[in-house]
Parts: C-alpha cells; structure tokens; sequence
C-alpha cells in the first residue's frame, strides 16, 4: 500500500471540476453539449455567416424543395419559403427567439425561483405557510391557460409572452427547488452545521447548495424543455412573436396551408425544436451521471 | 381519518380562495378593460365580496357572443377535454408501464437506454408540430383516420353529459353504435399525440419506483428466500411500485391540461382549449376567469380525492392518519 | 352568427342563407343576364321610372317549424315588412340586432327607395325617390330576402324580436333546424316549397378557418362541398379525380387603396408611381396561385362596360423611381401599409401581399411600414383617416358597374363602407350620379368609360387581381349550382350513395 504513495500525483480537484472530467467521458453527453453551443452560437451570429438574409424575397426561387430533392438548389441548402426566402436562414433566426427566449427565461426563473425558494425553505411560520398556499393555488393553472390570461392583460408580443410563460414556470420552479432543500435540511449534516451557529446565508451556500445539485439539473432542465415547447406553442397559436418576427413557432403556423405544396417548411421547424429539446436533455442527462458518480 | 380530513379540506379551502382572489383580479384587470362595465362601488373588497358569493351560487355570468351562461358551457367543454385525457392516459399507460418496468428491472442496461431514449423523444416533439403534421397522415394510408374535429356531421347527438363517448351512446336507437365509434376515430389521433407526452411521464416515474422497490430490502429478502425472479416481480415488486406513481402523476396534472388544450386548438377538438380560444379571438374574455375557476377545482379536489385514495390502499400512507405533523 | 341576409356581410353566412332559407323577388338568370320572376309572378314600370309595381305569386308557404307555424300564405304585409325593415328608421324591427350605426343596412338601394305601399294583398308598388336602373338587380341580390311579417308580429308579442335574425323563417327550399357555436348549422327539407321539392333531406354547414382542413374533411368524406379552397393546393386539387373544382370568375376584386388625403399621396402621379413599382405578377403567383387574374382595372372584363383598352400591365420599377425622383418625392418618410388581420375571399393572405409590395417598394427606395389590425381598431383607424395605403378589395353582389364605382369613389361613401382611397372628386360625383339616372345604354357605358378613364390617370386604387370564386364538390355530389354573384345552391342538388 504504501509504495504506491511515492508516485501519488493526483492533485485534489476541486468537486466542479471532478464532475467535469466525469462528464467529459459520457461521449453522447458531449455531444450534445457541444450542439448547443454552436447552435447558440450560430443563431447568434447567423447574419454574418449565412449568404441571404432571412427577410431578402426572391421571385423566380419560390417554394423550393431542399437541394437534395430535384428541383433544389445548392444556394438554398434547405429551401426556400413562398416569398423565395432561404429557409436555412429563417430556421436560425427563428432559432434565435426560440432557444435565446428560452434560455433568457432559464436563467430568469432558476435564480428568482432558487432565491424564492430557498428563503421559504429557511424560513419558518406565517411567511413560508403563505408562499406555500400561494404556489399550491398557482401550480394548479396550466401554464398555457397563464399564459393566455397574461396576453390577454398585457396584449400579444414577444416580449409579454417571455414574461407570461416566465410567470407560469416560476411556481413550478419555487416548488420543486424547495422540495430539494426541504429534503437536505432534514439531513444530520445539516443539523450539525446548524448547531455549529452558522447562519442561514452560510447554511446555504456550503451546506445545502452542494448537494441539491443533482436535483437542480433536473428541474433546470425540465424548466428548459417547457420553456422552449411554451414559445413554440404560443408562437404557433399567433400569440408571442408578432410578424415580422420570425419564431419556430410562427414559423409552422404560417406555413400549414402550405403543408401540402412543400411539406418541408413545416418539418424543418419541427425537426429543430425537437433536436433542440432531445440534445438539452441529453446534455443534462450526462451532466446528471457525472454528479451521481462524483457524489459517490 | 376525521382529522386527516379536515386537514386536507382545510388546505383546500384556503386555496380555493386565493385562487378565487386571482379570478377576481382577472375579471378586473381583463374583462371590464374591454367590455364596458359601470363601477358604480370603488370599494374593491366588497367588489370582491360580491363575486365570491356569485361564485358559490353558481352565477358566472353570460358569454358577451350567445348569451349563454358561462359555467354550463365552461363545463360541458371541460368534459370534452377531460374525456381526451382519459383516452390519452389509457394508451400511454398501455405503452409505458410495461416499458417502464422494463426500464427499472434492467436499469443502466442496453434495453434502459433505448426505453429512455423513446420516453425522450416523446417530450422532446412539441404537440402542435406533431398535429399539424398528422394532415399529411391522409396522403400517406388514405382517409383511415379524421385528422380534424369532434364527430361526423351526419350524427346529431344531443349533448347530455359533455362526453361525447357516452352521448353518441344514448342515440344508439338512431344510428346504432356508428356515432360512437366515428366519435372514437376522431379521438383517436388527438388522444395518441397527447399519449406522447403522457408516456414520457409515466415511463420515468414507473422506471423510477420500480427501481426504488427493487432495491428495497423486503426484495432483497425475497431473493434470499430463494424466490425466482419472475415471482418476486409479479407478485410483490409490481404491487408496490404502481400505487406510487399515481400521486407523482397528479402534480403533472396541470402540465398535461396544458398539454391537451393545445391539442384542441391543433385538432379543432371541442374542449376547453378550444373554447378559451376562439372565445379569446372573439373579444369575449369573461371566459377566462370562469375557465380558470373549473379547470383549477378540478385539479383540487382531484387531488384530494387521490390523497384520500392513497390513504385507503396504500399502508404506509395510512400513518398519516395518525400522525400529527 | 345571424340567419338574415339583410344584416351578413360576410360571404360564408350570405352563401349559407341567401338561397337555401329565403327567395326573392325577382332573380337574374345567369345565362342571359335578365331577371325573371321569382316570389313576383310579373311587374311593371310606370312612366315616369319612379314606381315600380310588383304582383305576387299565389300559395306561397313560409317554413312550417317547431319555433313557428305559418297561418297564411306570403302576402304584400310580408313584402312591406322585409323592405321597411330596412329603409323605416321608425320600423320596430329597424334597431333590433342593430350595433353599429353606419354599417348595418348598408345596402344601395336604401338610398333611392323611398317608400313602399301595399295596393292589395298581392301587389305591392316600390316608390323611388330617384329614378334608378339597378332597382331590378337589387331586388334580385342576395340581401333583398322576403322575411314573414307574421312570425316578426309574434316574436314581437313574445318580446323577443332578435329572434328573427337567429331563428330565421323564410320561403326557400331548406328551412332552418339548429345551430351551434361552433359554426354547425343544420338544415331540413321544406316540405312545402312551392317549386319542385329539394333532394337533400339535410343540408349542414359547418364553419372551418384552416382551408387546408377543409380539404381534408372533403377527401374523409366528411363533407361533400367546400368553399374557398387553399389557393396554394389548387394544383393537387385539380389532379384529385374524386372531387370537382368548380371555379367562378367574379367581379370581386383585390385593391390597394392610396389614401387621397394624404400630404405624401396627393399628387396623382406619385401614386401612379408606386403603382409602377408593384410586380403584380408575383404576387398573383405566390399569393394567389392559379386562383385569380391580374387585372390593371376595377371592373372585371365581363362586364358590359369594362374598357378592354385599359387592361395592361404598367410594371415599371425604374420609371417609377425617375418619376418619383422628378417629383422630388420625400424618400425618407416611411409609408404605412394598413390590412386587415384575417383573409378575406379577395385576398386569401393579406400579410404575404403587403411584404410583396413592401419588398417591391423597398427596390425604389421606399421604406414601408406593415400595420395589420382587425375589428373596431381597423374601423376607427380608417375612419379617422391615420394610414397611407390600405390593401383592401371588394365583394360585388350586383352585376352592375355602380355596385363597385359608387362604395370605392363616391364622396358619400366612407372609407369603411370602401372609399379607402378617401377619393371625392366633383367630375367622378356627376358622372356616377348621371349614369344611374340614364335611361340609354350608350350614355350609361360611355359615361362609365370616362370614370375608367379618369380613375386610370388619378390611379386611387391599384387594382391587383380579379379572383375566382372556388368550390370544390366531392363526386358523389352533382348539380351544384354557384352562381358568381348571390352564392351557392343547393335546391338542385342530388347525393349518390356510393355504398
């Protein structure tokens, strides 16, 4: 046993780290990873790199099948609209309100959400019994039904339908990081930090914090999925981007009575929200494993 | 039991109150905005006053577009929605219970990942795409299955209990069971799009207790009694991880209303979805507060029903009856 | 949605009323294009062009319904009741189901109609104030429908008088059964029709926005008549051996009206001008597909007084621009492009034209701005005349030149009711009221000539498309008849059962 110390390079890492090189040997995870950045990345910068713009109409291209079916070109990899607008283009800058709408609202939410939840979970009494009923009668509005009535206050545009869809996975959100720190205080560790004298910010931050990680990921990425399926959805039913704001969602709805002249204007959009959402939670999976693994 | 009792119906109490409050605030904030409604009192409390008891007497007011009262037909489209849900449920627990054992007896193999790549896929495919692509459906096998609304024209079935399912069944002496299956046919897609999205849910949560149960220690104690496999599954880990799923699947109750009434809209199905809709694109907003009000107690006391329920069949729930906390 | 010709606007409930619950007066043969007798056996004129005297056909049975049975048959009482209605601002019935103000019984005819008087119970005589030609195709078009005076005074006693609007009683083949808020309205057979009788024991409307699953419903076997197909599957439409595309042409027609009033606008050749700048051609193609013609005039080629001369195409974008440019066009202020929210039958997608104009106006060097509303927003911002260019159109139910001259370029007409161009202009007033008033056909044409004419150089409207009128019948279906102007029929109409 003993001789082996002599060579003992392995240098502490610190937990982040140590879930990182776990997570980097899950290949799919990786992957998956990696798809999301440039898909990030490239609605993000989608003007620079793409040849046509995504509002530049062309006469003679109209409604063109993707290049590999006869009849495509190779200027319009995937197509074109009914106006001759290049669908790759109008796929990324749909994207773009999508997945960056999404994402915004991902981060909004799971701070707020976090911070809400956590002050319930350290607190006792009038304050926590309030936010609970409050969150048991929001929980039990369908977000779509929230949404509808936010939009119908504050009128239909991109914006308010962030907020709308924000609001309505708040309350799930509130519910399920309190459930996980619920869950840790009731733990012995806990009761021994307690009884240290540490305060409540410090309770936190070194106890409770490193150990709902795993919980965490999961509602974030449930958080995730809806948040892209409600933009879709509201875009699709003509209640979030306003034309000539181009959305996945608004994308397929104005292209279904099209549906059978070129069915590919309504599959694309589809098809990218649903890699959009598989890859995300693939991503979260792996990530998921590799916390699993270095807890244990 | 008493004690249990008064305590859930208790938290249900406060609930229904504040989610009265935010009906209020809704009626308010969106219908007196666009209709025109002298506020002849500025008090708002007794405003409120006045709507709560409205409420509970059942008056909802009447739809500005036909004059009907609000709650009767809030209620006959909220059977419909209820009655895809039900159907969409039966198909998705066909599918995934089984997976879902499955996917918890062989956990982290081969077999796992595939069944969890299938419960993926079926979140990942937003429900709207999925029905605007079932219109191609007809090009590709003919016309086998209706893609669009609730019934044939040719069947007049007067509306009874909101479930169409069971109406066309009182007509039977006009049009034998042709109106109930043509009913069925129209369910059938919308039920399985909504099943998608439903056996996700199912397959974690079956996968999960199961996996749960199979680690427990009475399971380790079966094995070491000798017991084969096949028995322990059948006849003590099933039993045992079934009965949770139930009150899991509760809480994703709102989700998958969410999920149905965007199914409506997509199908052009009667329902609640449907109704909140078109009646929203008509300028008619006093169906929001009414919708919200049914949709919300149904899922209270659905769930206290199923507490109440799990209580009775389950024995370990049953400690709650006695405890104090 | 209301049962009464006389208050729809809209084609869908027109197509679904008009012919299958109510009769007429006098209707026009679609071939020849004379009107013959209808609920009225024969007429006369007087002498002087201002009476009109109408005798009534015999045993003429109202719908017999579990809401209302008929005690007698139609009479002059009915007659009166239905026009007066409509033109006596004191008539019980003239508020009832009446929201807006302006727009309710817009019809051409209540301006010239001055009174009507029964002279016995089957005669009645139609007083005018002016002499006017289009009386006869008034009375034939699809809002002159004869109501029962008798189920009006019952429903008046009951207290309910908005009844009748909603539970229609009326003399056509079908009388009225059900209906529901989804848009599904049922029909049965009128037993005692006077003419030969229907062979349709049900008729069923149902209401469907999405054309594309209207088709679908018509290949199940759903439905076996819809209207409107989507214009981007007429192709796959005509190539379906199962089902009939039954196409109209009409003399509805898509417009896209410059407001007149606008500092920007004034000058006829800017808006002659941005006339150039559009590529018609595209739109009709990515717009319309194969369901309309481009046309450079308002009046369709089949009417009589259609200047064939007129009809070229002027795209011109880099004349346009030159032009502009002399002019010293403001270039840098942005131009609004209003349009309606929803289709409508002359323009099956409003946002797709107005980003083809805009795309077309952006080549000159012109920004435009896409403003869409709908309802009472779109109402008041008309009328209050806050917009640059209107995409609009118009549903002509009467064959007759002024049907379409006088809502689009009268001064009396207000941009809701159609002068969206806020178009008055003396020469074109004298003209419009001359024509109406003459009684020798070559007058009236050439004075319509020299309204094209003047209407082509001042250019308030772009005319873009003439549009067809589409039906598509299933093949088990026959005897369809749709008629361009007053809708579709289904009296005729004869189901075979293919089981």
């Amino acid at each position: 046993m003993l001789i082996n110390n002599e060579f003992n390079e392995d240098k502490i890492q610190s937990p982040l780290q140590y879930i990182w090189a776990i997570f980097k040997s899950k290949n799919i995870a990786v992957v998956a990873m990696w798809f999301i950045i440039v898909l990030v990345l490239a609605s993000l910068f989608a003007p620079w790199f793409f040849p046509h713009s995504p509002l530049e109409q062309n006469a003679d291209k109209m409604l063109l099948p993707p290049y590999w079916f006869e009849g495509g070109d190779i200027n319009h990899i995937l197509g074109t609209d009914d106006l001759g607008r290049d669908s790759l283009s109008r796929l990324f800058h749909g994207l773009q309100l999508t997945l960056g709408g999404a994402l915004i609202i991902t981060v909004c939410v799971s701070l707020l959400g976090m911070a809400i939840g956590a002050s319930a979970a350290l607190t006792k009494g009038i304050k926590a019994s309030v936010l609970h009923h409050l969150l048991d009668a929001l929980l039990t509005i369908p977000s779509l039904l929230s949404a509808l009535i936010l939009i119908a206050i504050f009128g239909p545009s991109y914006i308010n339908c962030l907020i709308a869809i924000s609001l309505s996975l708040l309350p799930q959100f509130i519910r399920g990081s309190f459930l996980a720190i619920e869950q840790e205080l009731s733990k012995q560790y806990i009761v021994a930090l307690q009884l240290d004298g540490a305060t409540k910010l410090r309770l936190f931050r070194f106890g409770i914090m490193p150990n709902i990680l795993e919980p965490t990921i999961t509602i974030i990425n449930r958080l995730f999925t809806l948040a892209v399926i409600e933009i879709a959805t509201l875009g699709f039913l003509g209640f979030g981007a306003q034309l000539p704001q181009t959305e996945l969602g608004s994308l397929i709805a104005s292209s279904v009575d099209l549906i059978y002249l070129s069915p590919w204007l309504v599959t694309f959009p589809g098809i990218t929200i649903f890699l959009v959402i598989m890859m995300a939670n693939v991503f979260a999976e792996g990530l998921r494993h590799a916390v699993i693994e270095g807890e244990e | 039991m008493l004690s249990f009792l008064i305590r859930r119906l208790n938290l249900l109490f406060i609930t229904a109150l504040i989610l009265t409050i935010i009906a209020f605030i809704i009626e308010k904030n969106v219908v007196v905005n666009n209709t025109i409604i002298d506020t002849s009192s500025n008090n708002y409390l007794l405003q409120y006053f006045s709507y709560l008891i409205n409420i509970i007497t059942g008056e909802f007011g009447y739809s500005a577009l036909d004059n009907q009262p609000l709650l009767a037909r809030g209620l006959m489209f909220f059977a419909s929605t209820i009655e895809l849900c039900l159907l969409g449920l039966v198909f998705s627990s066909l599918v995934a219970i089984p997976l879902g054992v499955l996917g918890g007896l062989f956990r982290d193999t081969k077999l796992d990942y595939v069944i969890m790549t299938i419960a993926l896929s079926g979140l990942s495919l937003p429900v709207f795409w999925v029905g605007v692509m079932v219109l191609l459906l007809p090009g590709v096998w003919g016309d086998l299955l209706p893609v669009d609304g609730n019934l044939s024209l040719v069947y007049e079935v007067p509306s009874v209990t909101g479930f169409l399912l069971i109406d066309t069944l009182f007509v039977t002496d006009q049009y034998g069971l042709f109106a109930f299956f043509d009913r069925l046919a129209h369910l059938l897609l919308p039920a399985l799009v909504l099943s998608f999205f439903l056996t996700t849910e199912i397959i974690r949560l079956t996968r999960h207790s199961m996996t749960m149960v199979m680690r427990s220690n009475y399971i380790k104690a079966a094995y070491a009694k000798g017991f084969s496999r096949r028995k322990i599954v059948f006849a003590h880990a099933l039993q045992n991880a079934l009965p949770p799923i139930i009150p899991q699947l509760r809480l994703q109750l709102s989700t998958i209303l969410s999920f149905a009434m965007t199914i409506e809209i997509v199908f052009n199905l009667d329902g609640m979805g449907d109704w909140l809709l078109s009646s929203l694109n008509a300028g008619d907003y006093g169906v929001l507060p009414v919708g919200m009000l049914i949709i919300t107690s149904f899922i209270l006391f659905f769930s206290i029903l199923i507490d109440i329920l799990m209580v009775i069949i389950s024995p370990i729930m049953r400690g709650s009856l006695y405890a104090n906390q | 949605m209301s049962f009464n010709p006389q208050i729809s606007h809209d084609i869908a409930s027109l197509d679904a009323t008009t012919h299958q619950l109510f009769s007429r007066l006098v209707k026009l043969n679609p071939d020849t294009n004379k009107f013959i007798p209808d609920l009225a056996e024969s007429w006369q004129q007087s002498d002087d062009k201002l009476r009109y005297r109408f005798v009534l056909r015999k045993n003429i049975n109202f719908h017999q319904t579990d809401y209302f049975q008929p005690t007698r048959y139609l009479n002059a009482d009915d007659v009166l009741f239905s026009f007066n209605r409509m033109i006596d601002k004191k008539h019980p019935y003239h508020t009832v189901n009446n929201q807006t103000q302006n727009y309710f019984f817009n019809h051409p005819f209540t301006a010239f109609l001055s009174e009507i008087n029964k002279i016995d119970d089957r005669t009645v005589e139609f007083v005018l104030s002016k002499p006017d030609v289009t009386l006869l195709a008034n009375l034939a078009a699809h809002y002159a429908v004869i109501h029962s005076q008798e189920y009006a005074n019952q429903l008046l006693q009951r207290g309910h008088p908005e009844k009748i609007d909603f539970q229609p009683i009326g003399t056509g083949p079908f009388k009225f059964k059900s209906s529901n808020s989804k848009g599904i309205v049922r029909y049965s057979k009128h037993e005692n029709y006077w003419q030969p009788m229907t062979n349709i024991e049900n008729l069923i409307y149902v209401k469907n926005p999405s054309a594309t699953k209207r088709y679908t419903k018509l290949l199940s076997g759903e439905c076996d008549v819809i209207a409107y197909p989507a214009a981007s599957q007429l192709e796959t439409i005509s190539k379906n051996k199962e089902v009939v595309l039954n196409s109209k042409s009409t003399s509805n027609v898509a417009l896209w009206a410059f407001n007149t009033k606008q500092d920007q606008l004034k000058d006829s050749k800017v808006r002659y001008a941005l006339s150039q700048a559009i590529d018609k051609k595209t739109i009709l193609q990515a717009v319309y597909f194969q369901s309309a013609m481009q046309t450079n005039t308002l009046l369709s080629n089949q009417s009589w007084a259609h200047k064939a001369r007129n009809n070229s195409d002027i795209f011109n974008p880099e004349a346009a621009k030159k032009t502009l440019v002399a002019l010293d066009y403001d270039f840098t202020k942005v131009l609004t492009i209003l349009l309606p929210e929803n289709a409508d039958v002359f323009n099956p997608n409003f946002h797709k034209t107005a980003q083809l104009i805009q795309a077309n106006l952006a080549d000159i060097g012109i920004q435009s701005e896409i403003v869409k509303l709908s309802g009472s927003t779109l109402q008041t911002r008309l009328s209050n005349g806050n917009y640059d260019t209107y995409l609009t159109g118009i549903n002509v139910h009467i064959n007759d030149p002024d049907s379409i001259f006088r809502p689009l370029l009268s001064c009396n007409s207000s941009p809701e009711n159609g002068n969206s161009s806020r178009w008055c202009s003396y020469k074109t007033q004298v003209l419009l009221d001359q024509s109406l008033t003459e009684s020798n056909f070559a007058q009236r044409i050439k004075n319509y000539y020299l309204i094209q004419d003047e209407i082509m150089t001042q250019r308030p409207y772009l005319p873009i498309a003439h549009v067809l009128r589409l039906d598509v019948i299933s093949g088990r279906v026959k005897n369809v008849e749709v008629n361009s102007l007053t809708g579709i029929n289904f009296q005729n109409t004869i189901k075979q059962d293919l089981n």
